[in-house]
């Protein structure tokens, strides 16, 4: 199966070959690297920016003002503050503009811990990014998910941020994307570029991709339970889908885990009927906790489901400290791990109503 | 062309100074940056560009959009904040558009249309269109990165931009000499591989002789130029009065430039009839202009939610 990244380059390159994709282009976009975590190798249109984050935004919205569809790469999203002017502009225009100015243009951008990254690597941004108004912000967990979240980003007419979860990047899939050939050896082999002197001559043999739409705005139900709602998206997902089945077994309480890959429009039709059922709330992810996008959901999820919820809802998330330290004490102990998580899941699953 | 010059010059200054008049009314809802005294600027460079070439602009923007045929009745309609306006009443005088005339928007960040230009003009390029951008900032902007970083890109790509620095001398109410360690703004263009020009901007035909040279060598692929065009601010930096007061300025220095100002000279090269009809035609248009946004409703409440996004608003129900 194909891992994360390798899904989001062939997304890309279905992008350039059927949804008009004219650009995909960033720091070390192009060859021959292909991106920090190779997301963007062997694609027709990449080509390496200067390193200049707020020429990256702004150009691409230059490229969508003139009718091209650009993929733009931050390198990692800590460099994303870098440039919160243009990308707060580019959310505005299309409103400001009456609705004369259409901003087609994807950003990516690599989010989160998980690869030792200390200070500058690692920060989570959709918290920040869900108060540009403006903009949909989307975050698969799974390699088919990144397939065709990237693919619908492309396809919207409007700013789309799709962030990507670092630690999950290298993770193989358990679905076949469509047109993904059965062989992950042979897709290695396909679409990854080699290491040394072979690289300079190196061409992909892409193979033929199908269209696969994951709709923005639309969670995914992964595990179905009734002891307790998991609301989480990106590197703690997987987490939490374990910790639901590690609970299911020792406890015999199944928690219904809810990847809601999609921060902004969010599925809140799913959020609330899941909530109806079970009465309990628990909002998993690695971003700091103070002005959490997490804690948007549970005020809503407390105006309007208070005299459902059986017990107090909860929302595990980062500390609130100034960056990941390098050391893994530090930063396993300032986002959530399998333990928090499986720890906080009991709680709400156990208390007493 | 002294016929057309005079007509635009006129009305650009005519519409800012009603807008001066009307502004303590309380009828304009808008802050406002008025270009007087610097209409010779965006009218001179817009002279040497084609219809289908792109703008992009500053929140001083009044000339810019009036000189590339912005329509008047919705640029005043837009200052009252007008359902009538070019934006619907949301942006005002600072974030005025024409997309029907390559004006693709100004913007109150300093600096960051400057990129949105240079990737417009990139794309051009790459479709191997005839049309250039031309990116208009003041001296402020030059200090931002984003300048940097968008002649960079600009030499760089050889891209078909013509960056124009409007120098009125001032951010606000600090001196360039007081901001800046090197006056030369060419200098520092050139050090980024842009070839730079200063002109005076009391001079129309030297600025509209210089455009055209200029634009002529970016459309022909020799890749992006930088104008400076010295020029001068005569009103405050927001609203419609002088601001001598504050003494960060004196009126001395101002008078200079009011003695060189262009309309007039301009005018003294047209016979006294034409002259006039070119006065009574502006005033009709702006008299139209005026009463048309007084007449226009204001927006519903339910404006608010539009255009958010591309299809109706995604927003979470």
């Amino acid at each position: 199966m194909a891992t994360l990244v390798q899904a989001v380059r062939l997304a890309l390159h279905y992008g350039e070959e059927h949804l008009g994709v004219t650009d995909v282009f960033g720091e070390d976009v192009g060859p021959p690297l292909g991106g920090v975590f190779t997301a963007t190798q062997g694609l027709r249109t990449a080509w390496n920016s200067p390193l200049d984050e707020r020429g990256i935004i702004g150009m691409a919205m230059g490229i969508a003002y003139a009718g091209g569809r650009p993929v733009a790469e931050i390198q990692f999203c800590d460099y994303g503050f870098n440039v919160i002017d243009l990308l707060k502009v580019a959310g505005n225009q299309y409103w400001a503009g009456a609705g004369q100015y259409p901003l087609p243009m994807v950003v990516m951008t690599p989010s989160g811990s998980g690869i030792r990254g200390s200070l500058y690597h690692s920060h989570s941004f959709e918290s920040w990014a869900s108060r540009l108004p403006g903009w949909k912000i989307v975050m698969p967990s799974n390699a088919l998910d990144a397939y065709g979240l990237m693919l619908s980003a492309i396809e919207d007419p409007n700013p789309v941020l799709v962030l990507l979860p670092k630690a999950l990047l290298r993770v193989r899939g358990e679905q076949r994307l469509p047109g993904e050939p059965d062989d992950e050896n042979e897709l290695k082999e396909r679409i990854d570029a080699p290491v040394g002197e072979a690289r300079t001559t190196w061409q992909p043999r892409w193979p033929k991709m199908e269209p696969y739409f994951v709709p923005i705005g639309k969670a995914s139900t992964v595990r179905e339970g009734d002891a307790c709602t998991v609301i989480s998206y990106g590197r703690t997902l997987p987490l939490a889908v374990q910790a639901a089945d590690e609970l299911a077994t020792e406890l015999g309480n199944r928690a219904e885990v809810i990847d809601l890959r999609s921060i902004f429009p969010y599925d809140w039709k799913c959020i609330s009927q899941s909530v109806s059922k079970t009465g309990r709330l628990l909002i998993v992810n690695e971003d700091t906790e103070v002005t959490n996008f997490g804690e948007h959901l549970l005020r809503r999820v407390i105006e309007h489901h208070f005299y459902d919820l059986l017990v107090r809802p909860r929302l595990l998330a980062g500390k609130h400290v100034p960056g990941i330290g390098l050391n893994q004490v530090y930063e396993q102990n300032t986002v959530p791990q399998l333990r928090h998580i499986k720890q906080a899941m009991s709680e709400v699953i156990l208390e007493q109503a | 062309m002294m016929t057309r010059l005079y007509r635009e010059l006129l009305k650009i200054r005519r519409a800012e100074e009603e807008v001066a008049r009307a502004y303590p009314t309380d009828r304009i809802k808008s802050p406002v940056h008025l270009s007087i005294g610097q209409e010779a600027v965006s009218v001179g460079i817009c002279w040497a560009l084609n219809p289908d070439d792109i703008v992009y602009g500053t929140y001083r923007g009044h000339a810019l959009y009036l000189a590339r045929g912005g329509d008047l009745r919705e640029m005043v309609a837009e200052l009252y904040g007008k359902l009538t306006g070019c934006t619907r009443g949301k942006g005002g005088s600072m974030h005025l558009i024409a997309p029907e005339r390559g004006v693709m928007g100004m913007s109150a960040v300093v600096g960051t249309t400057i990129a949105n230009a240079v990737g417009h003009a990139y794309a051009m390029k790459v479709r191997r269109q005839e049309a250039i951008v031309a990116s208009f900032f003041g001296d402020g902007a030059t200090e931002e990165g984003v300048f940097a970083e968008s002649l960079n890109f600009a030499a760089l790509k050889k891209l078909p931009v013509l960056f124009v620095c409007e120098n009125n001398g001032y951010a606000i109410h600090t001196a360039q000499a007081k901001r800046q360690g090197s006056l030369d703004l060419c200098a520092k263009a050139s050090a980024f591989g842009v070839p730079g020009r200063s002109i005076d901007g009391s001079d129309i035909e030297a600025i509209i002789s210089t455009a055209r040279e200029t634009v002529n060598e970016v459309r022909s692929g020799q890749g992006p130029r930088f104008l400076e065009v010295r020029t001068y601010r005569w009103r405050e930096h927001v609203g419609p009065n002088t601001d001598f007061a504050l003494g960060y300025r004196s009126e001395d220095e101002c008078s200079s430039w009011i003695a060189n100002d262009v309309l007039p000279r301009v005018a003294a090269r047209l016979d006294q009839d034409e002259r006039r009809a070119i006065e009574a035609e502006v005033e009709a248009e702006i008299a139209d202009a005026f009463a048309f946004a007084e007449a226009s409703p204001f927006p519903p409440a339910s404006e608010l939610v539009r255009d958010v996004y591309k299809e109706e608003a995604p927003c979470c129900n």
